[in-house]
């Protein structure tokens, strides 16, 4: 039987401008997941439901094993949450928060909160309001790895960085990823450091899971042709998401490629010019178009 | 890991931790306390009035400070976030706010109003003011804890000091109306403190709508299903 990292099954929660409808969601144990939604997709929520901060109207969670909200003291001590929105005591140091911390987790690791410094090139002693945005960022998540979370929960935590900054926690995440077996869910709206650091993808939109794929299997599905057609031609192609025409040209954009899906097209009446694979990126807007 | 015991563990890091983030404050605040208490022990009617005057503010300032940094500034400057990512529930943080503000308030009010006691018993200041200045500190304790059910339940720095500006405005109609009274106002010239059925009174009011205000917030907070 698999074993899941977290799990959600049939939540919801309605607010007067918004819905979260029916979600299921679940990782497998030693997995990272990409949460992938525009603003107000529902992506924060569906987090903070995970967190047992907010209560659902209905529907069950579980993380570890652990039902949530009613187990979330337990479980939070095997879990780590970062967020954009979270911030430290600016009047204290970052070495003040490092002991808070360790004061709490027995686990703290107090070696790797070491080497997480000189990873990050922060300094312990530095007060927090003295740090930059992206230093912040930074001594967040050493906060949250030095406790050696089964289970890692980031929401947006690279929002508001600049390219630099996002580039070198991004890396660094990266890296400690691969040395470490955690289970991950990452929600961000750059589909850059969703496609750099996941195994598995879920797309939110409006409230609603659009896919919920493992990555690799994901972006080998979705394709784009570049194709001419006759002018009278208005055929319709099995697997096609979108086409878009201008003169006799079209663009066909699928979710079910094949190596056979030119041969498709050409038998369809579009003479393939092109053919590419697409980023997460240009799946991301097409998937949304489609469900809109 | 779940047990009450790790909750309280929990809530009493809580504790302490507002204590390390506020301890510099209240050590200036009791230093301008004893400042004042000195002022009010010179015992002449214009010091001790000045004094008293101080003492109200110096008390209204410390529950504004304490229910603003504590509770509201925390919303504020994001680090509610951080503090409810720890094995804690939005209870166990609430009830760790709520005690560690009445602490972090109670304690100076407490040793700030012995202090009021001691100076007016040890000096010549007539001691039948002693129902009116524990009647005065009993309403700020009161107003205190109005303020800070507001801000655990809203976390809103706009509720907050609206329910300050009220509370603070009915302070001063609440002194006169006690100066009205012939039961407090005759005896304020006494040479000893004269407790009467009605100060009683009031201060049994005075404390059972301060313990109901603090129930209440913890009734309200336990009934919140959206922390964030």
């Amino acid at each position: 039987m698999q074993q899941f990292a977290f799990e959600m099954q049939d939540v919801s929660i309605r607010y007067p401008h918004f819905t979260l409808d029916n979600l299921n969601l679940s990782l497998p144990k030693g997995q990272v997941m990409g949460l992938v939604g525009v603003n107000g997709a529902g992506k924060s929520t569906t987090i903070r439901i995970l967190m047992g901060l907010i209560k659902p109207d209905s529907g069950q969670v579980k993380a570890l094993g652990y039902d949530l909200p009613k187990q979330q003291v337990a479980a939070k001590y095997e879990i780590g949450f970062a967020s954009d929105d979270m911030r430290l005591y600016k009047t204290q140091t970052l070495q003040w928060h490092m002991d808070f911390i360790r004061s709490i987790y027995p686990a703290f690791d107090t070696a790797y909160a070491a080497d997480l410094l000189k990873r990050f090139d922060l300094l312990a002693e530095q007060k927090i309001k003295g740090l930059s945005h992206g230093q912040r960022v930074k001594a967040c998540l050493l906060l949250v790895l030095a406790r050696r979370p089964k289970l890692l929960v980031l929401d947006e935590p690279t929002t508001g960085l600049d390219p630099v900054a996002r580039e070198e926690v991004i890396s660094e995440l990266a890296d400690i990823l691969l040395d470490d077996e955690r289970s991950v869910l990452f929600s961000s709206h750059n589909t850059h450091d969703i496609e750099k650091l996941s195994d598995h993808i879920a797309f939110l939109d409006r409230g609603k899971l659009l896919t919920l794929q493992d990555k690799e299997s994901y972006l080998e599905s979705w394709g784009r042709f570049r194709c001419q057609v006759t002018m009278d031609n208005s055929a319709h192609v099995a697997g096609a998401v979108s086409i878009k025409r201008k003169g006799q040209i079209a663009e066909v954009i699928t979710d079910q490629w094949t190596q056979d899906y030119a041969t498709q097209l050409q038998a369809a009446g579009f003479h393939v010019l092109e053919q590419h694979r697409m980023s997460l990126e240009e799946i991301f807007v097409a998937n949304v178009k489609r469900s809109r | 890991m779940t047990t009450a015991l790790t909750n309280l563990q929990m809530i009493k890091r809580l504790v302490i931790k507002d204590w390390e983030l506020a301890k510099k404050t209240i050590a200036a605040y009791m230093i301008a306390g004893i400042f004042t208490v000195g002022l009010m022990g010179m015992a002449t009617t214009y010091t001790f009035n000045i004094g008293a005057i101080l003492m109200i503010t110096l008390l209204i300032v410390i529950g504004a400070r304490s229910a603003i940094e504590l509770v509201v500034n925390e919303k504020k400057d994001q680090t509610l976030p951080f503090i409810l990512s720890l094995p804690v529930t939005v209870q166990d943080y609430a009830l760790a706010k709520l005690l560690s503000n009445l602490v972090l308030y109670f304690v100076p009010w407490f040793i700030l109003l012995v202090s009021m006691l001691v100076v007016i018993v040890s000096t010549p200041i007539y001691n039948g003011v002693i129902p009116l200045v524990v009647l005065v500190s009993m309403y700020i304790l009161m107003a205190y804890c109005f303020y800070l059910g507001t801000a655990l339940l809203s976390y809103s720095e706009g509720y907050t000091v609206a329910v300050m500006i009220v509370t603070n405005l009915l302070l001063n109609g609440f002194i006169i109306g006690l100066m009205w009274m012939p039961q407090i106002n005759q005896t304020m010239e006494a040479a000893s403190a004269s407790w009467n059925p009605t100060s009683l009174l009031i201060l049994a009011a005075l404390i059972a709508i301060s313990l109901a205000a603090l129930l209440l917030t913890a009734y309200l907070q336990k009934r919140k299903t959206s922390f964030l």
